[in-house]
């Protein structure tokens, strides 16, 4: 009876383990991931970890470890990854201090990643997988996935063949993932092939978690729909401040440095964020028990590090690889101590936007209503300074004046914009003796 | 906790494992404190009801057993005071709100004004359920056909033991109370059937695959289509009407199976609860075949106590009515399930009608009959799946009024959902195809080498795995847990 038993049990774990491997293959398509070969690349170093770098696609996008090694005289590594939120960045560091002596960690804290509601109410995991499927099994793996949703993502969360099951019924592109997979590039866990987007720009995967983008800002007058939303740092849930402490604690039971940074963004995008140093503010408070600082690299003087040149950027929120070579040389000459902060950064955000000239962006794009768009004029004077003009030209040539100089509210550039129409809108910044003005392309039409 | 929850994953390994390795006695009282803990994982205070639900039939039929036979009132006497505090009990906390809103939109029909009054009481999981199987007991005992269980713990184990309370099967003290007899006097190597434990745990995949791979793969299509049923046309509620007959049917011949499977790895044997319904040559057949001990239940307490079919067709065509109106109230305190139930009446006694006609004169091919009876059912089943009888009578009209068909895979399914529909679909059909030949599964299953048992168990657990509808999209409560 016994032996029966064993028997069967052997076959059926041999079974669910060899069909397991075989669905695993077919169904899921992992040859262009970026973290597949990061956390490899992890799991494999050239040497001992002495630095990591963990955060979202701010940090993967902008530290370059090839200038940080010899920045910092280490091995270093950027463990960053897409949407990566602060209960990755603890699953990172576990992961990498398990195998390593590490010395340092730098934990990049953009604002956008910090969930507003606990991580058990979360329904968008992707972030979370794109980690998690390449995670060695282990309290580790088991930890971040348990808490980082409710118990009915538990399954997919496991098993990445669950969340491709559709593909059973679509055998071309099992035939597409075949063949990817039989390559020499994937079964080695070399790079992707660059991914070249329709504007022209390439992206790659360089090495040891960098993710390089050639692209460049290639509009100066533009539409965006976030510049001027608040971050809300009191709003941030308590499940990511812990995520955050557990790290530093980590740190400091092992002995290893840990600094909280910013990557340089865009002058646009955080120039309407009133609350931009409220949220640094909560940062720090919060993690006002550990010795950690926060340095907010968004505060480089132009002459380090320009927010307004579009040729470091590839989007209003990454640097491109232009600007991260730049600014990994930054970071590792201002954490070792070569340039003091005085010669790098300003103050604080008033004061590096008071030091330059007037600069208009462009407009925020407010959310539809009933009575229409309702916009704003983005500028680097957000508060007060000016008045403002807008004339809004229709299709067919028609002209309305939507703003003028001497109406009340004109100083708040806020105006309304039509539902379903297309045409352009001129803004004119009278400030001082300076006007200043750009014109929009507005497309609620089509 | 629901038998397709993590926390049962947990939960029921521990039992087991623990069931096995404690001697007899406490074997009964470990089982006793598990099945408590699984009702009061769904409120602690069901336990109350369901303690006085055990207390009171356990402490009446010793008091029945006590009195002589010749104390023919005084037997009654207690019968009644038990049936009515049961009955009560249920009454109260299921009927009550219905009744008084019944009588509340009588008296505004009427044109009389009255305050409208509701009990503010939560529906215990399993109530209908485990009333039914306390009372049984109580009327076999009265009726002589079993002692009194003295042993009150292995009694109240009969009435919570967990595989079968929240959604049976509805077990007879005679086939149940003896098995938690034997099962408290065996050894732990009697106990351990390497045998029967693999095949309770089959079992409970298969429930698994049936629950999770078809019903819960319908559920948004037949949800969207009854819930919009003013857009829809009559093919995509013709399908939903199909597609919904085969989601109860999975839904609760699949609990079935994890309930029946649980209980058998513990070493229990549950009453098989469905014999492949679908197959049914008729509706008498069909309830031959469905929810088996709800069927006989009402048959060995109800249908043959007024009469059964000994007083004449009229009376017999009554006592059918008042069967099947009250099983359609026992599944739902709503006029839709009790007009479903007479739809069943309605049917039956039709086919009874035609039958006497046509005895010698008509024969009508097997597979016409079960597609027949097939369609009759999944049209009754239109009443059972609607919100209100208002609903079902619009999802019905709706049939003869709109012939625009939208594309089947705008209604819930994508290409993909319909596929493994289909494949899931085609497994179970075979599955019942071969029960139906009076051949088992099982049997033909034990007799292939291990090996191959082994690889077929995992291609199962893989298609459940995979093809299952489960996770954040998708409502996976059992159906039969809200009666």
């Amino acid at each position: 009876m016994m032996r029966r038993l064993f028997i069967f049990v052997f076959s059926f774990l041999l079974s669910m383990m060899l069909a397991g491997a075989v669905l695993h293959t077919v169904l899921v398509d992992d040859t262009l991931s970026y973290t597949r070969i990061m956390l490899h690349e992890m799991h494999h170093p050239a040497e001992n970890i002495d630095v990591l770098f963990v955060g979202s696609s701010h940090c993967y996008r902008s530290i370059v470890p090839e200038i940080t090694d010899s920045g910092f005289d280490a091995y270093t590594f950027n463990a960053g990854s897409g949407s990566q939120s602060m209960d990755g960045s603890l699953a990172m560091v576990r992961e990498a201090a398990a195998r390593n002596r590490l010395k340092q960690v730098f934990i990049e804290v953009y604002y956008g990643v910090a969930p507003r509601a606990a991580y058990r109410s979360r329904t968008q995991l992707t972030g979370i997988w794109i980690l998690s499927d390449y995670l060695r099994p282990g309290p580790n793996k088991a930890s971040y996935l348990l808490n980082a949703s409710s118990s009915r993502y538990y399954m997919d969360g496991l098993l990445p063949i669950r969340r491709n099951w559709k593909r059973l019924f679509r055998p071309s592109e099992i035939a597409s993932i075949l063949k990817a997979k039989s390559t020499v590039t994937y079964r080695n866990h070399a790079a992707p092939a660059a991914e070249i987007y329709d504007d022209g720009s390439v992206e790659q995967y360089l090495e040891r978690g960098f993710v390089a983008n050639n692209g460049v800002l290639r509009d100066s007058g533009n539409w965006n729909d976030q510049w001027c939303d608040p971050i809300e740092p009191d709003r941030i849930h308590e499940d990511h401040w812990n995520s955050l402490r557990s790290i530093l604690e980590l740190c400091r039971q092992k002995g290893i440095r840990a600094s909280l940074f910013l990557t340089p963004m865009p002058d646009a995008t955080i120039a309407g964020k009133s609350d931009y140093e409220k949220y640094k503010e909560k940062v720090r408070s919060e993690i006002a028990d550990y010795d950690a600082e926060l340095t907010d690299f968004n505060l480089l003087r132009e002459d380090r590090f320009d927010g307004n040149d579009p040729a470091l950027f590839c989007d209003w929120n990454h640097i491109n690889e232009t600007g991260a070579r730049i600014f990994s040389e930054l970071l590792s000459a201002y954490y070792s101590g070569h340039i003091p902060a005085q010669e790098l950064f300003y103050r604080d955000l008033e004061e590096k936007l008071a030091a330059q000239p007037e600069r208009l962006y462009g407009a925020y794009l407010g959310k539809p209503s009933d009575e229409g768009r309702q916009c704003r004029v983005a500028c680097n004077r957000m508060d007060g300074g000016g008045t403002f003009r807008v004339v809004w030209t229709a299709e067919g040539g028609e002209q309305t004046v939507l703003l003028d100089h001497d109406d009340p509210g004109s100083p708040q550039g806020s105006f309304l914009l039509p539902r379903g129409e297309k045409g352009d809108v001129d803004i004119y910044w009278h400030i001082g003796t300076k006007e200043l003005s750009v014109r929009l392309r507005y497309n609620d039409k089509d | 906790m629901s038998f397709n929850s993590y926390e049962f994953a947990l939960f029921f390994p521990v039992v087991v494992l623990i069931s096995y390795l404690v001697p007899g006695r406490l074997r009964t009282f470990w089982l006793l404190i598990s099945s408590y803990f699984f009702y009061m994982s769904w409120n602690p205070r069901y336990a109350l009801l369901i303690a006085l639900s055990t207390l009171i039939t356990w402490g009446a039929a010793l008091v029945i057993g006590r009195l002589p036979d010749t104390s023919v009132r005084a037997r009654r006497g207690v019968l009644l005071i038990t049936l009515a505090a049961n009955l009560g009990i249920l009454f109260v906390f299921k009927y009550a709100n219905f009744t008084l809103a019944s009588v509340e939109s009588v008296l505004t029909a009427l044109g009389i004004r009255c305050h409208s009054v509701r009990l503010d009481v939560l529906l215990p999981v399993g109530i209908s359920f485990y009333t039914f199987q306390a009372l049984s007991y109580i009327m076999d005992v009265y009726r002589g056909t079993i002692t009194p269980e003295k042993d009150l713990l292995r009694y109240a184990l009969f009435v919570s033991f967990f595989p079968q309370l929240v959604a049976g099967p509805i077990e007879r003290s005679g086939r149940l109370l003896p098995q938690l007899d034997r099962l408290a006097g065996r050894s732990r190597a009697e106990l351990w059937d390497a045998g029967r434990v693999m095949e309770g745990l089959l079992l409970m995949l298969w429930g698994l695959f049936m629950k999770l791979t078809i019903a819960d793969r319908v559920s948004p299509l037949v949800r969207n289509v009854y819930e919009n049923y003013h857009e829809m046309g009559a093919v995509e509620i013709a399908v939903a009407a199909v597609l919904f007959s085969l989601q109860i049917y999975c839904d609760f011949g699949g609990y079935t199976c994890i309930a029946r499977g649980a209980a058998r790895v513990l070493g229990i044997e549950l009453m098989q609860n469905f014999r492949q319904p679908y197959f049914a040559r008729g509706i008498r057949d069909f309830w031959r075949r469905w929810h088996i001990s709800l069927t006989s239940w009402f048959t060995d307490y109800l249908y043959i106590p007024l009469g059964g079919n000994r007083r004449g067709a009229l009376r017999r065509y009554l006592n059918i009515l008042i069967v099947f109106g009250l099983s359609g109230l026992w599944h739902g305190a709503s006029w839709n399930y009790v007009i479903w139930g007479l739809l069943h009446a309605f049917f039956q006694i039709t086919e009874d009608l035609f039958t006497r006609k046509t005895r010698k004169s008509v024969h009508i091919p097997d597979l016409f009959r079960i597609i027949g009876t097939f369609a009759v059912v999944t049209v009754a089943w239109i009443f059972f799946a609607a919100d209100s009888c208002g609903s079902a009578i619009g999802i019905l009209g709706q049939c003869f009024r709109a012939f625009h068909m939208k594309e089947l895979c705008s209604l819930g399914l994508d290409t993909s959902a319909w596929a493994a529909l289909g494949i899931c679909t085609a497994l179970l059909l075979l599955v019942d195809l071969i029960h139906e030949k009076g051949m088992s599964v099982f049997a033909g299953f034990r007799r292939i080498a291990l090996p191959l048992q082994a690889l077929m168990s995992a291609a199962l657990l893989w298609t459940v795995i995979l093809l299952g509808a489960y996770g954040g999209s998708y409502d996976a409560s059992f159906i039969y847990f809200r009666f």
